[in-house]
């Protein structure tokens, strides 16, 4: 669950003592492995089968005879699943929506597990972000056509399960419902951010992402990653302890483009660039450099000049018609890329020496 | 007078929105219902249900039980769990109901 990640849940009920175990398949997985998701819907994307054989041979099918079939680790799963869902007093859920005027919560999953964690324990804590909640059922209708539209591209996801407090001798007896801030009304509270908030978890814009698809999920070294986590996580933690990822997109906007909640993302990121660079130092290297920088293209004599400087002092590391190296800090740039030098003769040297001439 | 932690909640989120512009009103001029015909409905939800591979037989009243039989009787089944109100001639003679759960919803 999300929302139990973002507040590192699992790590402080182990510290209490308490064993928590993932009942989501993927999230089962990557508990089982040790590691964090890499994907919001599906968090073991970046594992095959045979890990996943392997994985479960070493922990809850040990001396089962057990291939990469898909059929027979889902079974592996399944057995031992089921013994921990009749056996466990208490369980954790996460929420996609709650309706106001009813006070229900919704759940909507493809796997059954996810019912089973909401109808067999005898207690059952929800944690929910308080962005979740919809005024009226009329609402929630809307919403339960966009999600699984743009997180799937199901018609309908299969279980979709809404309960509204407890029902005598039938599921848990004990319901808590967390309402989760951490955060979110300081997104509520900016003007820009503020539209994050609408998100509904579908990631469609990790799939749609092309930074995503070549980096994967762990590279955002955050609980939501992709675009999303890339606007997200800063906002909830404080952009001084997510500097980076609001530079973790090309600003293409394929993830506006597909966001059913219509969140622009690419304005949203470039927001927070703007907070991270004026909250960089003044003396910060990379701001002295883009101010000078400024400087000079606000003026055509200075860019002319600069231009010229540069002409004359690229000569060193023109090879073959490229700059393959820079020295000192701008290294960095060359070591991935060439770099295009300054032409002989610039777009206005042409168009003076046209004027002079009459014609070219 | 003290403040409990969902007063303070509140207040936070007030805080936050308090000079944010009024929501826009919500259309709902959307289709919310499908006027179609019944039989247009039906053959739709059972041409889904077919896609999804679930076997759906159409019967009526009448034929109910035996429709259940059928397809107990097709895969192999002879124990039963069933909510407490599903009426005794729907469950097939060969079948033994291994838990009626008790509905107990409030009347």
């Amino acid at each position: 669950v999300l929302t139990t990640d973002e507040i590192h849940l699992n790590q402080a009920l182990a510290a209490a003592g308490i064993r928590a175990i993932e009942t989501d398949l993927a999230e089962l997985i990557i508990q089982l492995a040790g590691e964090t998701s890499s994907h919001i819907l599906v968090p073991a994307i970046h594992k095959n089968r045979s890990e996943i054989r392997d994985l479960f041979r070493r922990t809850i099918a040990r001396d089962q005879d057990l291939t990469d079939e898909p059929k027979q680790l889902a079974a592996a799963a399944r057995r031992y699943l089921r013994e921990q869902f009749l056996t466990a007093q208490v369980a954790i859920s996460g929420a996609n929506f709650a309706i106001a005027e009813t006070g229900t919560v919704c759940v909507l999953e493809s796997e059954g597990n996810g019912r089973m964690c909401l109808t067999l324990p005898q207690t059952l804590i929800t944690v929910m972000g308080i962005e979740k909640i919809l005024p009226t059922f009329q609402d929630f209708a809307v919403f339960l056509q966009l999600l699984p539209r743009s997180s799937t591209g199901e018609r309908m996801n299969p279980y979709t399960s809404l309960w509204t407090g407890v029902t005598l001798g039938d599921g848990p007896q004990t319901f808590h419902l967390v309402l989760l801030d951490n955060g979110r009304t300081n997104v509520l509270s900016d003007e820009v951010g503020r539209q994050t908030l609408h998100c509904i978890r579908c990631s469609a814009c990790l799939n749609i992402c092309p930074v995503y698809s070549r980096t994967g999920g762990h590279a955002y070294g955050s609980v939501y990653p992709g675009p999303i986590g890339a606007i997200l996580t800063p906002q909830l933690m404080g952009v001084e302890r997510a500097k980076t990822l609001p530079y973790a997109s090309t600003l293409c906007g394929a993830c506006y483009e597909v966001c059913p909640v219509k969140i622009n993302i690419p304005e949203v990121l470039l927001h927070l660039r703007g907070q991270v660079t004026r909250q960089a130092s003044p003396l910060n290297l990379e701001a002295l450099a883009m101010r000078e920088l400024a400087r000079i293209f606000a003026s055509p004599q200075r860019y002319e000049r600069a231009q010229q400087l540069a002409r004359r002092g690229q000569r060193l590391f023109v090879h073959g018609g490229v700059i393959d190296h820079l020295p000192g800090i701008l290294a960095g740039w060359t070591t991935a890329r060439d770099l295009a030098p300054v032409p002989k003769q610039s777009f206005r040297d042409w168009w003076r020496e046209r004027q002079k001439g009459g014609q070219v | 007078m003290k403040r409990t932690p969902k007063d303070v909640i509140l207040a936070r989120i007030h805080k936050a929105i308090a000079n944010a512009p009024e929501p826009l009103p919500i259309p709902h001029d959307f289709r919310e219902g499908d006027e179609r015909d019944r039989t247009a409905i039906l053959e739709d939800f059972i041409d889904r249900l077919v896609d999804y591979k679930a076997i759906v037989t159409s019967t009526d009243d009448a034929g109910l039980p035996q429709a259940i039989a059928d397809a107990c009787q097709q895969q192999g089944l002879i124990r039963l769990v069933v909510p407490a109100d599903v009426p005794a001639r729907w469950i097939p003679q060969q079948c033994d109901v291994a838990a009626r759960r008790a509905a107990a919803l409030p009347r």
